[in-house]
């Protein structure tokens, strides 16, 4: 009985999409990224994270990875893929125009797809990826685990906008937020060298 | 006996016996607020190369002054601190130089003046007004020092005292002998954007946060009266000089802040 029911949901819901697709003309449930198995690096020359109050902007950042080798350059159904980032660097930072110290820890991610209409991609922290350090002030900030997006992929680039939730611990004191968990928003164009092609 | 004898024998007879005071304070003139950053001196403040330097006002919202044994209750926007921060070692960001909002020898510190509650004769609010009413008015005497990494801050300033009998010379501290008010942030309290009350203004506010400076000392009277005459009945009246043990200065001020590459 549960199995027919679920067979008879997953019919409606294949119709529906079926339907979605043929209306929206131009709707995929797949993502291949080209080129494959090849280093990328991910800079910034202006990211910004945002919450009321505060501003912290770095000018300087990069990060390495590897696109997919294949057949991982392929994701034949919805759900995107991965792309790796490590030895995250942001350096030439500040918080509300003074001197900050950022360290970037974990592999960051980000998860770009061509499910819709346009490319788009994610950027994915993790636990604890950045640490946030205000000089003489005692106080830190610590970036927790947060999925920005999905926001407007153009190669190179993926482009936030005030975009998504980045979630923060805060030790408070000082010129840092109150003490205890924060959202905040980001900022910033991230650019691939070289510009990986996001295709259905 | 002339009438200003009679009123400076009453005024330092008063003076002497006024004890403590507690009331409200009215201030003088318009309250100082924020209204935009051209209080800043960005070129002076912000580094194109490092892209650091900050834009900083501080409006004192409340507080209360205990020097000696007077009382006094700072009203809402008496004292303005405006100016800006640079850090022109980026290397040691912890070195900053606060820069004025103008080379106007106010040292970026805006003041109106407060009446002393009880005036000379330290009896009640009809003292505020008339020939026994004093009128005190922070002067800072050198650069305060503004920490934008902990809110805190360093006041060097003297306190003019103004009554017709006391003259327009009458001090608590001086530029060589200050009262050095080293105010602690307590606590910032939540920030918001600045855009929120005053609408278009980059940066950001913390509209309640509370400082406090604890056992400053505080230097007799100068300049009270003809040749100093009455220097003794302010220090008298005011419980000067005072070592430092009780004194305090309590204030909730806005600490309004912007990075300076938000305002080019």
């Amino acid at each position: 009985m549960a199995t027919k029911v679920l067979n008879r949901g997953s019919a409606v819901l294949a119709v529906a999409a079926v339907a979605t697709l043929t209306a929206a003309g131009m709707a995929y449930a797949s993502t291949t990224i080209t080129p494959a198995n090849t280093p990328v690096t991910a800079t910034s020359s202006d990211l910004r994270i945002v919450t009321p109050g505060y501003t912290m902007r770095c000018t300087n950042v990069s990060g390495t990875g590897t696109t997919p080798a294949a057949p991982g350059n392929v994701n034949p159904s919805t759900g995107g893929i991965d792309i790796n980032i490590s030895s995250v660097s942001l350096s030439s930072c500040q918080l509300n125009g003074q001197a900050a110290n950022v360290v970037a820890s974990g592999t960051w991610k980000l998860k770009v797809d061509h499910d819709g209409a346009s490319p788009q991609g994610s950027l994915i922290i993790p636990a604890s990826g950045a640490v946030v350090t205000v000089p003489s002030s005692g106080c830190s900030i610590t970036v927790g685990a947060s999925t920005i997006g999905p926001l407007p992929y153009a190669k190179p680039s993926v482009t936030a906008s005030n975009s998504g939730t980045v979630n923060f611990n805060s030790t408070g004191g000082g010129v840092c937020p109150p003490a205890g968990p924060g959202t905040a928003a980001l900022t910033g164009k991230l650019t691939f060298s070289p510009g990986v092609d996001v295709t259905p | 006996m002339t009438r200003s004898v009679m009123l400076g024998a009453a005024t330092a007879l008063a003076l002497v016996g006024g004890g403590v005071a507690d009331a409200a304070a009215p201030v003088s003139g318009a309250k100082y607020d924020f209204k935009n950053w051209d209080t800043c001196q960005l070129d002076k403040v912000y580094d194109p190369v490092t892209d650091l330097g900050t834009c900083m006002t501080v409006v004192v919202r409340d507080g209360t002054m205990r020097v000696g044994s007077l009382n006094v209750q700072i009203a809402d926007g008496s004292l303005m601190i405006a100016g800006g921060v640079s850090q022109p070692d980026p290397t040691h960001p912890t070195n900053q130089v606060f820069v004025p909002a103008a080379n106007d020898g106010k040292f970026g510190v805006y003041s109106k003046s407060i009446s002393v509650p009880g005036g000379a004769l330290g009896t009640g609010s009809s003292e505020d007004f008339g020939p026994t009413a004093i009128q005190a008015t922070v002067e800072a005497v050198a650069l305060p020092s503004v920490q934008p990494y902990t809110l805190g801050v360093e006041l060097p300033v003297r306190l003019k005292l103004t009554n017709p009998l006391l003259g327009n010379n009458c001090y608590i501290g001086s530029a060589s002998n200050p009262i050095r008010l080293s105010l602690a942030l307590q606590d910032a309290g939540a920030a918001q954007w600045i855009s929120d009350t005053v609408p278009g203004v980059p940066g950001g506010v913390w509209p309640q946060a509370t400082h406090k400076a604890t056992n400053f000392a505080v230097p007799g009277a100068t300049g009270c009266g003809l040749f100093g005459s009455l220097n003794w009945a302010v220090n008298q009246r005011a419980g000067l000089p005072s070592g430092g043990a009780g004194n305090s200065l309590s204030t909730t001020s806005s600490v309004y802040n912007a990075a300076g590459w938000e305002l080019l």
